[in-house]
């Protein structure tokens, strides 16, 4: 009864994690806090000492309400299949409030539990992360309790509904309605939830694995898109944009991956500058003011231009085979190796300068930019990797076309759209020129010594390739503007909460329009920001200037492990910093960033080792094995394992075939070395054969007979040595009930052994004695708790030899007087 | 035996909620969603399993019912035993398949079906369920099969088990309990009262002496006759014999042919049978011997005893009668319902014993049990009987029971005629 009545609070409970689970999926902290404590009130108020509940007529109207409210919410809701499907999730989230507060017969348990159920499915669908899949797990064990719990319930439930049913409600003494149960029911229970959920498991992982996939996505792809893996911004701290609106400063300590930078010679080295781990470039101001990278549409006009011009390609890549990256001409030598561990999901590879070849431990496909050179894996989902190893060169190159160089990455200058970049005006014209002249630099770009274009036409259409006084005045100009930013009136902050950026239109701002107001706020008004404000002010000088300079996002390693010897990068390590085209064959770097606040900001944290950075260790590392091994679980992980399965079956099955082959061919020569003696080798080898064939028997029939003594003496439950024992004394009983059965005397189950053998008395008197002995020592081993000895054996075995005496000489009696009549 | 799988209704919405879950799994490609479908499909692979090897080691034995009593709860008990070694058994349901109609066209007219519900059976053990059947017809139920299912674990697949055990069961009539007055009224005084029986016993009348055997009590031994016989002497008493009564059921009268009137006449002996079978009740639990002679019907009347199983007998026979064919069915020729006989069927060597004669009607044919018989009409059953047994008074009369004292013309109960009028009751 206990196990009955623990049901509606696990039914209870099940609801409630529900319900904790679609709002964790959803990532509604506020609703999860006001959903979560009226549910959690409705325990107290339906089972509590008052125990009240809601009438049905309310709980319709309540339910009506909330309809009609869904209602609006979907008219109101865009085209977007995931707000729709939250908005779903919130609805039935009401109505299993609803329901929490009514009386709860058997139906109602159903409907709570398949409410619950479809909150789960909603949420599986809308999320995947870790948080929720633990949830989830969770969820699964404890439903599978409750569900065989509430098989129980429904059962009783129901037969106590019949039993009233079926007796009048003025019978004076109904029969009393209780479980009918066995001993170790609790435990019994218990057990056969964990089987079940072991079997469960398994099964459902084998499902999991093996079913197929990308086959049908194509019948609702707007909704498989919208459902697609998102950002990792919020797992990793990086972002592909920059939008000063919404950027804000990630705290998490959380670690993204390790890095081992490797000299020439294979040793692991500290860099003295801080490492800069590059992963996407931001070049373009969009016209909401937000700086991404150059549009894809104006990369594949270039690649119309020649096989290797394009400045996007997929190329696949074998595990542990290191792969070029780009279709260069002169092989460029790589000055360092960065081997890099993942620990977080991350969807591209984060580099040092120029990535040049890449080893993955497990088949990738990526897309390369060799504009930017960034590398991110294909539909921006994680990487299924535990980590890479990049050959790199230290700086980002840039070579410009050229058939006696060759090419390895770039486009050139010209190409890239005037609205791209970002907007020239007066005042920051103004200011620039005011730093330059306070660093005694000159306004203009010097005319290029072997053209005769202008200093802006040369600036529009490329750099020339060896100018040194334009690539001077490049360096010089640069070296102002960051110096200014660096050393200026400007204060790093992560505390943007103040600064509310004006989002009108371009009538009448002060700051012009929007896709340079952020800006210019934070050169003239507000100075004061983030890396991304820092960076983005450099990159929008060195634009007004006609200076090519793109903002680069991605990590600054300043954390190293001595006793690793690598970096560890942290989700809080997330930076922006600036390249511009300063020199003839790469990009400059310059972080405009204080140095003093990124390396205070970035560096290990003082006190180290607080119990909450191992849990969020801990933690990231679930993360990143749900991420990479069951969220990214797809065709090619299928097809891995499928390979790596066949190759170990292949691998076990040789193995298996050579040492059976090996045995036999032994076996073989023993036999021929047998057989070469003779013929007593063969008579040997037939005795051999006999004695085994004969061991074999005699072993079955043992067993055989055992199980029959056990069997038909109510045994079974006895395995002590005592019981051993006495199964193998007790055989002479079995064989006499043998005797008596063919002879038509068969001793029913329920009679006592002394019963059955008084019993043939009158019916048996000539073998009665006999049986009446037998059974004494019978009683003498089964009850006497005294084995019987080689002579009580003897005599035992004797007297049933006797009983199978007279039984055959009845029946050929019987056989010859049937004859005779 | 069969088994059988059934697909019900809840194991077809949850095929059909997988199927979608399935659709939503392949167009999202949401790896959760494909583990969620993979646990629903377990869940379908697990129920098949698991409800089989539970029913596989399942044995099931109906425990003979004795007997029912109309309008009292019939427990039906089955013994379950779980053969399996390691498994155990949950949630079972056990139910009564109704026969066909050739085996019994009575079984749907009895009592309505019933179900027991076993909650847990350990490995290797064997418990006790029981349904509960509520009777509302007299009779012989017939039991021919039992179904037994379970949709354990899930509630998704229905796994049953069906086998044939035929037995049977009488369904008394109703009991009623009948006013204490009542039976205090009937009670036969003087020769048929209380009085020594001529067999040894356990009474208090002198019966005999003899020699003493080991075991007698040395109260009954006597000491003065030790010294005549120089032995040990105990002295024997008289048997009791308790007072005795016949209930005689007037059943001969033929049923009318026309059919509200016959079922009219059906319902009227029914009501007869059932104060007989109250009556007998309350004259055993007075103390009394107890005999019972249905006229017009073919069974031979049963001398008046009083044991156990002379009750089952007593209620057994009025069980099994037939009002419907007892125009078909020839008398007992034992049996004489003229005036002079008396009615009784008389059994040579038998005492004599006080009679009760009850009529269906209020119509009453006094002559039938002679002169000292008392008479009864199921008509006015309400006035002899305080309540049905186990239901409240007021369930039955519906106003407080009166003494029988003052019969009117159509009263209950008729005095013998040779008595003088004394008033009886309260």
């Amino acid at each position: 009864m206990r196990l009955l009545r623990s049901f509606p609070l696990m039914c209870f409970a099940l609801v409630l994690l529900s319900i904790v689970g679609a709002c964790v999926a959803m990532k509604s902290v506020t609703f999860l806090l006001l959903v979560g404590t009226i549910a959690a009130m409705s325990w107290y108020v339906t089972e509590g000492p008052r125990g009240r509940h809601v009438p049905r007529w309310v709980s319709n109207v309540l339910i009506i309400i909330v309809s009609l409210n869904v209602f609006i919410e979907l008219l109101n809701t865009g085209q977007g299949m995931v707000e729709v499907i939250s908005v779903l999730g919130r609805f039935i989230v009401w109505l299993t409030l609803i329901k929490l507060y009514e009386r709860k017969a058997v139906r109602d348990y159903v409907q709570l539990m398949a409410l619950s159920l479809m909150l789960m499915i909603i949420g599986s669908i809308v999320s995947s992360d870790l948080l929720f899949g633990a949830v989830l797990f969770i969820y699964a064990v404890l439903g599978l309790y409750v569900l065989l719990l509430f098989q129980l319930h429904a059962g009783f439930e129901r037969l106590r509904n019949e039993r009233q049913e079926t007796i009048p409600v003025d019978y004076r003494l109904p029969p009393t309605v209780k479980p009918i149960i066995g001993r170790g029911v609790g435990l019994h229970f218990r057990g056969l939830v964990v089987a079940i959920a072991v079997v469960g498991l398994i099964s459902s992982t084998a499902v999991f694995l093996v079913i197929p996939r990308h086959i049908g996505t194509g019948f609702a792809s707007s909704l498989a898109r919208q459902l697609a893996p998102g950002s990792f911004r919020t797992q990793t701290g990086f972002s592909e944009t920059v939008d000063l609106h919404t950027a804000a400063r990630v705290d998490s300590r959380r670690t993204i991956m390790n890095v081992q930078v490797l000299d020439r010679n294979g040793r692991p080295i500290r860099m003295p500058e801080p490492l800069l781990l590059r992963g996407e470039t931001q070049e373009s101001v969009s016209r909401d003011g937000r700086w991404e990278p150059a549009p894809d549409r104006r990369r594949s006009e270039q690649s119309e231009r020649g096989p290797n011009r394009g400045a996007q390609r997929t190329i696949d890549i074998e595990p542990d085979v290191p792969t070029p990256l780009w279709r260069t001409e002169n092989r460029i030598e790589p000055t360092h190796t960065l081997d890099v561990t993942l620990l977080a999901p991350v969807n591209r590879v984060f580099s040092m300068g120029t990535p040049l070849t890449l080893t993955f431990d497990r088949p990738q496909t990526l897309e390369t930019d060799n504009w930017s050179l960034t590398l991110r894996n294909r539909r921006g989902a994680p990487l299924r990797s535990r980590g890479y190893t990049l050959d790199v060169r230290a700086t980002p190159l840039w070579e410009d076309e050229g058939e006696d160089e060759g090419e390895i990455v770039g486009y050139r200058w010209r190409n890239w759209h005037a609205e791209d970049r970002f907007p020239d005006s007066a005042a920051m014209r103004n200011l620039i020129y005011a730093i330059l002249d306070d660093a005694g630099v000159s306004h203009t770009q010097p005319p290029p010594s072997r053209s005769n274009e202008s200093g802006m036409q040369a600036m529009y259409n490329g750099a020339p390739r060896n100018d040194p006084v334009v690539w001077q005045w490049r360096r010089d100009v640069t070296d102002a503007l960051h110096r200014y930013l660096r050393n200026g009136p400007f204060q790093y902050s992560v505390d943007l909460s103040d600064i509310t950026i004006n989002t009108g239109d371009d009538n009448g701002s002060p700051h012009g329009g929007p896709r340079e107001r952020q800006v210019r706020q934070f050169l003239f008004e507000t100075r004061r920001g983030d890396c991304n404000y820092f960076a983005t002010a450099l990159a929008a000088m060195c634009h007004v200037m006609g200076i090519p300079a793109r903002v680069v996002t991605g990590y600054v390693a300043y954390e190293y492990d001595e006793s690793n010897r690598a970096y560890i990068v942290r989700q809080s390590n997330a930076h922006a910093w600036v390249e511009v085209r300063a020199n003839h064959r790469s990009w400059s770097v310059y972080d405009p960033t204080p140095e003093s606040v990124v390396e205070e900001l970035h560096s290990a944290p003082e006190s180290g080792g607080l119990f909450a950075d191992r849990l969020r260790w801990l933690y990231d590392r679930f993360e990143y094995a749900w991420q990479t091994e069951i969220v990214q679980y797809d065709r090619h992980a299928q097809q891995s394992i499928a390979d790596s399965l066949h190759g170990s079956w292949s691998e076990a099955v040789g193995r298996a075939t050579t040492w059976v082959r090996d045995r036999i061919e032994r076996y073989n020569r023993t036999v021929v070395s047998a057989v070469g003696s003779g013929i007593a080798g063969y008579i040997w080898l037939g005795v051999a054969a006999l004695l085994i064939i004969i061991w074999i028997v005699v072993i079955a029939y043992i067993w055989r007979r055992m199980r029959r003594v056990r069997t038909q003496l109510g045994l079974e439950s006895m395995f002590s040595r005592r019981s051993r024992q006495m199964i193998r004394q007790l055989g002479f009983y079995v064989d006499m009930l043998r005797v008596l059965k063919s002879a038509g005397l068969t001793k029913p189950q329920w009679q006592p052994p002394h019963h059955f053998a008084l019993s043939l008395q009158s019916a048996r008197p000539e073998i009665s004695s006999i049986v009446q002995r037998i059974t004494r020592l019978f009683y003498t081993v089964r009850f006497g708790e005294r084995p019987l000895s080689q002579d009580e054996q003897q005599q035992a075995n004797q007297l049933v030899r006797e009983l199978a005496l007279h039984v055959n000489e009845r029946r050929n009696t019987g056989r010859d007087r049937h004859r005779q009549r | 035996m069969k088994r059988r799988y059934h697909m019900h209704l809840p194991g077809v919405l949850y095929c059909a909620l997988g199927l979608a879950v399935l659709l939503v799994a392949i167009n999202t490609q949401q790896n959760l969603v494909f583990w969620v479908f993979g646990v629903m499909l377990s869940g379908v692979l697990i129920s098949g399993v698991v409800s089989g090897m539970m029913m596989m080691g399942l044995e099931v034995q109906r425990v003979d019912p004795e007997h029912g009593v109309v309008d009292e709860p019939l427990t039906v008990q089955y013994a379950l035993t779980n053969r399996n070694r390691f498994i155990p058994i949950f949630n079972i349901n056990i139910e009564e398949i109704e026969p066909p109609m050739t085996v019994s066209r009575r079984w749907p007219r009895l009592m309505a079906s019933a179900r027991a519900w076993i909650m847990h059976i350990g490995p290797g053990e064997t418990v006790h369920g029981e349904a509960v059947f509520w009777p509302t017809h007299r009779g012989e139920a017939q039991f021919e099969s039992i179904r037994i299912w379970t949709t354990f674990p899930f509630g998704l697949i229905k796994k049953s088990l069906t086998l044939t055990q035929s037995q049977h069961t009488l369904v008394y009539p109703k009991l009623y309990e009948m006013r204490r007055d009542v039976m205090q009224t009937v009670r036969p005084a003087g020769a048929l009262g209380m009085r020594a029986s001529r067999r040894a016993g356990s009474g208090e009348d002198y019966f005999g002496l003899r020699e003493y055997r080991p075991g007698d009590s040395a109260r009954q031994i006597a000491w003065k006759r030790m010294a005549t016989y120089d032995q040990i002497i105990t002295i024997e008493r008289t048997e009791p014999s308790p007072p005795k009564v016949r209930v005689l059921v007037n059943l001969a009268d033929p049923l009318p042919d026309d059919e509200r009137e016959r079922d009219a006449a059906l319902e009227a002996a029914e009501r007869a049978i059932s104060l007989a079978a109250s009556i007998v009740r309350a004259a055993d639990l007075e103390g009394f011997e107890v005999g019972l002679h249905v006229l017009g019907s073919p069974a031979p009347p049963i001398p008046p005893r009083r044991n156990h199983w002379h009750m089952t007998r007593l209620f057994g026979a009025l069980a099994q009668v037939d009002v419907a064919s007892l125009d078909d069915t020839p008398t007992d020729q034992a049996v004489d319902p003229t005036p002079s006989s008396g009615g009784l069927a008389r059994t040579p060597g038998v005492d004599r014993a006080g009679v009760i004669v009850i009529h269906p009607t209020r119509r009453m044919n006094t002559a039938i049990g002679g002169a000292d018989a008392w008479h009864f009409s199921a008509a006015n059953m309400e006035d002899l009987v305080v309540s049905s047994l186990g239901f409240a008074a007021s369930t039955i009369t519906g106003r407080p029971p009166r003494s029988i004292a003052a019969p009117a013309p159509d009263a209950a109960a008729v005095r013998p005629r040779h008595r003088p009028a004394q008033e009886v009751g309260t």
